[in-house]
Order: structure tokens, then sequence, then C-alpha cells
């Protein structure tokens, strides 16, 4: 099929590889170039990051470790030099390398806007300025108000230590003071860090970005047989559309529903693909699975297996236990009951509404070759049930009075898009909050195992014809093989992640190849997919796919399901079996 | 002739339709979602992501720094508190028999 042709039609629409094994498919297949693609970039990252667990960082790191023990064993509860020690090894990043700085500086996304658009990309120093200037007053107050709670709590526990800490009533005023100074201390930070922005210039980066992943994706195609020349020049209107997309992610009342770029790139592309037409130059550089197959090669390396340990076993529960149930259960009822006519459909609304939202729809889509349609619905009726759920959830949980552990757990194993859990659940508490990210967290991690099993389900049952038996070398010449450098990716980073233990693994990994590089780059990719999802697809289409509203049907009989499951469950394990676990968060 | 005129309309129809979804981008950016920030449900939780720069668009863990701080938070507290009587009578009291105290 030529590169030219619109992917309205055939096998182009969906996102598939041929089942066909040559040796030539290592360089010539999508698939195998999206992996080491995605499997380059990741060594890089770790050229660049794993260094920067020096020596120095070491010895820091076991400083704080005994200062951090010393002073749990003091008191028997979090004093103020344990937070303080604690605050210091959180900001032990490698990310704030030089290394880190410079990718940062080229790759993040536009800055926060509300009025005025040019700000996300330009800013003079006199803006900058009277910037600083208008938060003055609210700099001043913050701060003073933290000066005054960390003077109180330092009194509070110094009245608690002379009495060796055995009086309860002194240690509660304390921990009480403590608390206060914490949220004084969060509420500074926040403010400060607005008031130490530069003047700053973001299009030469943005140039030279694009320039770079044009080079990396274009050498990639004329690797594949295919025109750099023509790659190129579609390239920088990919690339311009995907910008665009992040500067409406980054409008400030845009940031308060969750409608981030995935949204921007589809309607953007859609807009541009439904009116004027999707320009025939730009063709060649609509790569929709090209992009989405490298970039979760990337997210492969996100997906570390020793996070879902981070809570215990009830975290286990209401994310790996639940979320397959719920999966499974609506995928049932969305062919049995609501008789969803495509199955890829039902498998991506399944997926997305009970893992993590946009990227399980986008790893579930890919691994079952789900039509461009099907993912945007999918992601569409995702990012509006986000929207609702964010604002209803903490309001019914403080109306109701649940505790908000449960809340936090509640919130974090139903409501989709990560960045909505981490928004409902810190508006309830710090504790909801840390409970909440980290069953989504955990359940984020889960969508690997997801997407390696719908591969598999549908090579082995959904795709065979009737009678027909599938010998395993059919299973492999079926089989989406960029799942399996995701899983690679996956299994690679997790045995690094536990070899260089939590502390180190924090540092280099966590804060240095994934948040310092592969989670940037991977948001790109992502966007650029996005945007030719948009470019390539037709109104027409989606409307056929929501015809009778069965899919908006599935959704909130799915997501229903979700919500009783999680929270029956989050109660057993976080106050019935597990009450110590949940004693110690 | 009559084939060019066909073609000069829809360019002009096209070029309207692409007006008109500019205009509903501007009428959801800056007039619709700023309004419904002010309605009395969502206010509340807008004024918080505002104060405190949360990123709600986030897609993955990875995106979202309060996630990290949560990890974090919660690794250490298990690991130099957990399943500390004292800490927990001190800091959780609620939890301490709960069934027993009813």
């Amino acid at each position: 099929m030529s590169e030219e042709s619109i992917n309205h039609t055939g096998d182009e629409e969906i996102v598939s590889d041929k089942g066909e094994s040559k040796l030539s498919d290592l360089w010539k297949s999508e698939d195998y170039v999206a992996i080491w693609l995605g499997l380059l970039l990741l060594i890089l990252s770790l050229i660049f990051f794993l260094p920067q667990g020096d020596d120095t960082v070491k010895k820091q790191i076991a400083d704080l470790n005994i200062t951090l023990q010393t002073e749990s064993e003091k008191a028997g509860f979090k004093t103020i030099e344990w937070y303080e020690a604690l605050d210091k090894k959180k900001s032990i990043k490698a990310s704030k390398s030089e290394i880190g700085k410079t990718m940062k500086q080229y790759t993040s996304k536009p800055n926060k806007w509300t009025n005025n658009p040019t700000e996300a990309f330009y800013a003079s120093e006199e803006v900058i300025k009277s910037k600083i200037a208008a938060q003055q007053n609210a700099f001043n107050k913050a701060e003073s108000e933290f000066q005054l709670s960390l003077d109180k709590a330092k009194e509070a526990q110094s009245i608690a230590e002379n009495a060796d800490f055995k009086n309860t009533h002194l240690n509660q005023n304390a921990i009480d003071a403590i608390k206060v100074w914490r949220a004084k201390l969060n509420a500074f930070n926040k403010i400060k860090s607005k008031s130490e922005i530069k003047p700053y210039n973001k299009i030469p980066n943005y140039i030279l970005l694009m320039t770079v992943l044009a080079l990396i994706f274009g050498i990639a195609r004329g690797i594949m047989g295919f025109s750099i020349k023509r790659f190129f020049a579609g390239f920088v209107i990919v690339f311009i559309v995907a910008l665009l997309s992040f500067l409406f992610e980054q409008n400030a009342t845009m940031r308060h529903y969750g409608i981030g770029y995935a949204a921007w790139a589809i309607a953007f592309g859609l807009i541009i693909s439904n009116t004027v037409g999707t320009p025939k130059w730009v063709l060649p550089a609509v790569q929709t699975e090209f992009y989405i197959k490298t970039g979760l090669v990337l997210l492969g390396a996100e997906i570390l297996f020793g996070k879902i340990l981070t809570i215990g076993i009830p975290g286990i529960f209401v994310a790996w236990v639940v979320t397959p149930i719920v999966l499974i259960t609506t995928f049932w009822f969305g062919q049995k009951i609501v008789k969803i006519h495509s199955k890829t459909l039902n498998i991506t609304i399944s997926a997305d509404m009970s893992v993590c939202g946009v990227s399980a729809a986008i790893a579930t889509a890919a691994a079952c070759r789900a039509k461009k349609e099907e993912l945007t619905l999918a992601v569409g009726m995702s990012l509006i049930f986000t929207s609702i759920m964010m604002i209803l959830m903490p309001a019914i949980i403080n109306a109701i009075g649940i505790p908000h552990i449960l809340g936090g757990a509640w919130i974090g194993g139903t409501i989709d898009a990560t960045g909505a859990v981490a928004a409902a659940g810190a508006f309830l508490s710090d504790r909801a909050l840390y409970v909440a990210a980290t069953i989504k967290m955990i359940q984020n991690v889960l969508i690997g195992i997801i997407a390696f099993c719908v591969a598999l389900y549908w090579v082995t049952k959904i795709d065979r014809k009737k009678g027909q038996k599938i010998s395993a070398a059919e299973i492999w010449y079926r089989f989406p093989k960029f799942v399996l450098g995701f899983i690679a990716a996956s299994i690679v980073f997790s045995i690094i992640y536990q070899a260089l233990g939590k502390d180190m693994a924090y540092v280099v990994i966590d804060q240095g190849s994934i948040r310092g590089m592969t989670k940037i780059l991977r948001g790109w990719f992502f966007c650029l997919a996005f945007v030719s999802i948009g470019l390539a697809a037709d109104f027409r289409e989606l409307k056929k796919y929501f015809k009778g509203g069965k899919p908006l049907i599935l959704y909130i009989c799915g997501q229903s399901f979700n919500l009783i499951l999680t929270l029956i469950m989050a109660y057993l394990m976080f106050y019935i079996i597990f009450r110590e676990i949940t004693g110690s968060i | 002739m009559h084939g060019n005129t066909k073609l000069k309309n829809n360019h002009i129809t096209n070029s309207l339709k692409l007006l008109v979804y500019i205009g509903v981008i501007y009428f959801v950016v800056f007039i619709a979602a700023p309004g419904i920030d002010n309605l009395p449900l969502s206010e509340q939780m807008v004024t918080y992501i505002d104060k405190y720069d949360i990123d709600a668009t986030a897609m993955f863990y990875t995106e979202v720094e309060e996630f990290s701080i949560a990890e974090f938070e919660l690794v250490h507290s298990q690991k130099y508190f957990g399943g500390a009587k004292k800490y927990m009578k001190l800091e959780r009291p609620e939890l301490i028999n709960p069934v027993k105290k009813k």
C-alpha cells in the first residue's frame, strides 16, 4: 500500500502487523523497528542517568537513613527532624543533574497559561518581574505562616520531649502541630516554585525537538524502506498540531477537568481532516501505529513490578484482583447483554474503564488491533466520566463520612485517569492521596499484563476461525511483536530497579531515566499518535460505532460494578483484614 | 468550469466549517469551562487544584509529582513505623481494636 493512501479502509485502519515471518522483518516490520527504537532510547536513558547515583549520593542517603531510623525510635511519631530528613532524601534526583536539566529544557511541555496562550512559549524579563511582584504578598503570607507553624511545631515537640514522649496529651499536641507545619510547608513550596520562574523562550527548543524527533522517526522509516524526505515534510505539520495539543492541555481551566493532550490532539486532527482535509503530503508522517508502538515500549520501562508491593496485600487485592474481575465481567456483559458489535471496541472500553483510562486504552487497542475510531471513542468517554467522577467522588465521600483511607482506595481503584486520581485524593487529605495514588500506581502496572493477555487471547481465540487449530508457530506469527518489547522493557527495568535497591532506584530510575527522559518522550510519541488518529479519522465512522448508545451503556454499567466491588474490597482489606497496614499509613 | 465552481464552493464550505469549529473551541476554553469553574460543586475542587498546582490531565503515575511523593511517604512510613504499636496508638488510635471500643 502506498504511503500516501488515506488510512480509512483496510488493514491500515487497524493497529496491526502482518502474520508473516522473515528475517528482514527485523528491520522492515514496524513492530520490530518500534522495539529497536524504544530500546535504544531506554538504553540511552540508562547511560545518561545511572552514573548519577555515585558514592556521594550513596553516602548522603545512608546518612539520612540513620537520621530517619534514630528519629523513628525516639518519639514513636514522625518528628520534625524525621520529616526534614525525608524531604532531603526525596529531593535527591538524577533528573536534577546537568543532563537531566538539559533534557527537560528541550523536551518539556509548554508552560501553564490562563488567558494569553503566548505565555506558554515566551515570557520577557518584565513579564516575569510583574508576575513575581503580583505574587509577592501571597508569597510573604505563605512564608510567614510556614515559619510560624514551624516554630509552634518545634515548641510542641520540645515540650513533649521534655516529658520523654511519655505524655499522650503532649505527644498529640506535637503531632497536631507537626501536621499543620507540613500543610503550610506544602503550600509555601508550591508558591515558592511559582516565584522562582525565569524569563523563557521555548520556540527554539521546540524547533530543535521537532528536528530530533523527525530524524529519529524519519531514519527509522527510511530503514523500513519509505521516503525520509516525504516523512520530514509531513512531520512538521503533525508536530505543530501536537504542540498545539499540549498548549491547550496547559490551559489553566482545561487542567481543572483533566482534559489532556490526547483529547486535544484527536480533536484538532479530526477538525483538520473533516473540514479542509489532511493534505496528501502530510500523510507520510501520519503514522499512528508506529508512534504508539514506540511509545508503548518506552511505557514498558515505567511498569515496575516492584511497585505492586508498595502498600502490601490490600493494594494487590484492590488493584490486581478487582480490576481483572471488572475487566472480564464488563467484556462479557458487553458481548452477551449489551451486544456490542465490535469485540475490539468492547475490550478497549472495558480496559479503559477498569484499569487506568487513556494509557490502558492505548495499550489494549494496540494489542487487539482496534480501529482508530474505537480508540477515539474509548478515550473520549473516559475523559468525560473522569471529569465528572473527579468532582463527585470526593463530595460523596465527605457527605457520607467515609474514612479517608477507604475513600482514597475507592478513588484510586475507580477513577480512570491518573491525574484526576491525584486531584480527587489530595482534595480529601494527604492520607487519602497516598492510598489513592498508590492503588492507581499498582493498577497502572497491571496494563503490561493486560496488554499481553489481550494480545494472546485475540491471536488464539478471537482471530481464529471456528474449529481451526493454531500451532505455536502460528501464534508467534500473528502475535503483535511490539507487545514483547513492551513486556521486555518492563521486566528489564523492574530487575534493574530491584537490583539497585529502593533508595538508589528512586534516584536514578524513578527520578532519572523515567521522569528525566523516557516518560517525556513517551508523552510526545503518544501525542503524535493521537494527532495522527485525528488526521486519518472520519467523523461519520465515529457515529457508526456509537450507534444506539451501546458504548455508553457498557461504560456506565461497568463503572457501576467497579464502584461497588472496589468499595467492598477496599473496606475488607483496609478495615477488617489488614488494619495494621492501614495503621502505618 | 462547472467542476471548478463546485470545487470552489466545497472549499468555502470546508473553510467555514473550520471557522465554526475554531469558534466552538474558543467558546469551550474561554467561556464555558471558566463558567463551570464558578459552579458551587466544582469551585472548591478548582480552587484546590490551582492552589496545589495538581496536574489532573496526567495519563500515567510517572507524570504526577503527587504520586511520587505519596509512594515515598508510604514506603518510609511503613519502613520506619510499620506495625509499631506505639505509632498506631499515637497517630491512629481509631484503628486500635475499633470493634472492642464499640
